[in-house]
């Protein structure tokens, strides 16, 4: 049986290290747990297939963007059914799983880049320079989607009844 | 609590509860799966450049002197419906090599004579022997489409337990690439159309990838290797766009029997 790879161990303890907060980005630009767990396990498997080409230094930015890209190919791929995974079940709500609803159908109101920008600069807390370097976009494109994804989600916060229900389309 | 607070606050609360998680060793495996297969086909083309234009030449120059190319069967009737020229027996014993070649003449025009085609299966990175193409799981084909663009076109059955190819496996690393296209289409099979580098030798090379997974979980791929400086001239050089590389990987002319005997899966598929 040939060896593993010298730098396998590297990749197993990034794998350990970053498989956490992929899983709440992917999350947060899809809306499903189930759909996450698919984007993050292809995003590993992706980076598993590039891990000695990619630049020491540079492996968190091009993790995000597999990340980030893979989430927008599963969004495209699986499109709304996404959201309907996420339905309380009943009796299941409170205050707290309301807002968490309305914040889902507030993400759901924005294109997949828009909630990878806000994933990446709130839940990431990555800085715009490095939110650019990940999405291999302008600093100032960075900050113009930022601020206009950030408007179109505290209007849909705001806005009644917009949880997802059964059947929600966007 | 500014907008931006109030935004860390909500997101975090929303995804504190994380619901399952990657599995590591599924990543290992198919990530070595896939390291595997690339190598494979980059091995394939670039390795094989030298000794393909070598052969290639012979091959035409064999052409160009006898006018007949010993074929096993006669060739295998194309999507195209056209009269098929003879291809070359690559695989003595099989039509499975002749009528791959035809079947990739038929959709890209002006293909020139493969460079070299073999059956190999998931335990091998080239061609296996004679006595065991019956137990093939992969048939692979290569060609020197012009002095800036090399084709490996290859058949693969799905892996016993093995997760299906059907997603994007490179993302866009310069500006300017074409951002990777999945499309389910309507048979339940998949198509994915992708590209990426890859530095050999200290020079960038420029691959279009168009791959189709189908709903028995083989796979059939088109793989364009350019050499250029920039994605803009890669894409001029291409020869072939995706719309033709689609149209090969999606015509059913491109399949191969069962194994005769299955091998096993492969332990360790680095």
């Amino acid at each position: 049986m040939a060896r593993a790879p010298r730098w396998e161990p590297a990749y197993c303890a990034y794998f350990e290290a970053r498989q956490r907060s992929f899983m709440r980005t992917a999350y947060a630009m899809l809306g499903s747990w189930a759909a996450a767990e698919d984007a993050t396990q292809q995003t590993f498997t992706a980076l598993y297939t590039r891990w000695p080409r990619i630049s020491r230094g540079k492996t968190d930015a091009y993790a995000r963007r597999v990340l980030v890209n893979t989430c927008i190919a599963v969004y495209k791929a699986r499109g709304r059914e996404v959201l309907r995974d996420e339905m309380p079940e009943p009796g299941a709500w409170d205050e707290d799983h309301d807002q968490r609803l309305a914040l889902l159908g507030a993400l759901a109101a924005l294109g997949p880049r828009d909630r990878g920008v806000l994933a990446l600069r709130y839940l990431e807390d990555l800085s715009v320079a490095d939110v650019a370097q990940v999405l291999d976009l302008p600093e100032g494109t960075v900050k113009s989607q930022t601020s206009r994804a950030l408007t179109r989600l505290h209007t849909a916060m705001t806005e009644p009844a917009t949880g997802p229900t059964k059947g929600h389309s966007r | 609590m500014n907008v931006d607070e109030q935004t860390r606050a909500q997101l975090t609360r929303l995804t504190e509860h994380v619901e399952g998680a990657p599995d590591l060793a599924t990543s290992v495996r198919e990530g070595r799966l896939r390291r595997r297969r690339r190598q494979h086909l980059v091995g394939g083309v670039a390795g094989l450049a030298v000794a393909g234009i070598a052969l290639g030449t012979a091959l035409q120059l064999g052409q160009q002197t006898h006018h007949v190319v010993a074929i096993d069967h006669p060739p295998v009737a194309s999507s195209s419906g056209a009269d098929q020229p003879a291809y070359h027996d690559f695989v003595p014993g099989s039509d499975v090599d002749e009528a791959l070649q035809a079947t990739a003449a038929a959709h890209l025009p002006q293909l020139a004579p493969a460079t070299r085609v073999y059956a190999s299966d998931w335990n091998h990175d080239g061609p296996i022997a004679d006595a065991q193409v019956p137990n093939a799981t992969d048939w692979e084909a290569f060609y020197d489409v012009s002095p800036n663009d090399t084709l490996a076109i290859a058949m693969s059955k799905r892996i016993p337990g093995g997760l299906k190819h059907d997603d994007c496996s490179d993302i866009p690393s310069t500006v300017g690439q074409p951002l990777c296209d999945i499309s389910h289409l309507s048979d339940g099979s998949t198509l994915v159309t992708d590209s990426f580098t890859l530095v050999e030798g200290g020079a960038p090379h420029y691959w279009f990838t168009t791959t189709l997974t189908r709903a028995d979980g083989m796979v059939v791929t088109a793989n364009q290797r350019i050499t250029a400086d920039s994605w803009p001239e890669a894409t001029d050089r291409r020869t072939y766009d995706p719309t033709q590389t689609a149209a090969l990987v999606e015509d059913p002319a491109l399949t191969f029997p069962d194994p005769v005997v299955t091998p096993p899966p492969p332990a360790d598929p680095r």
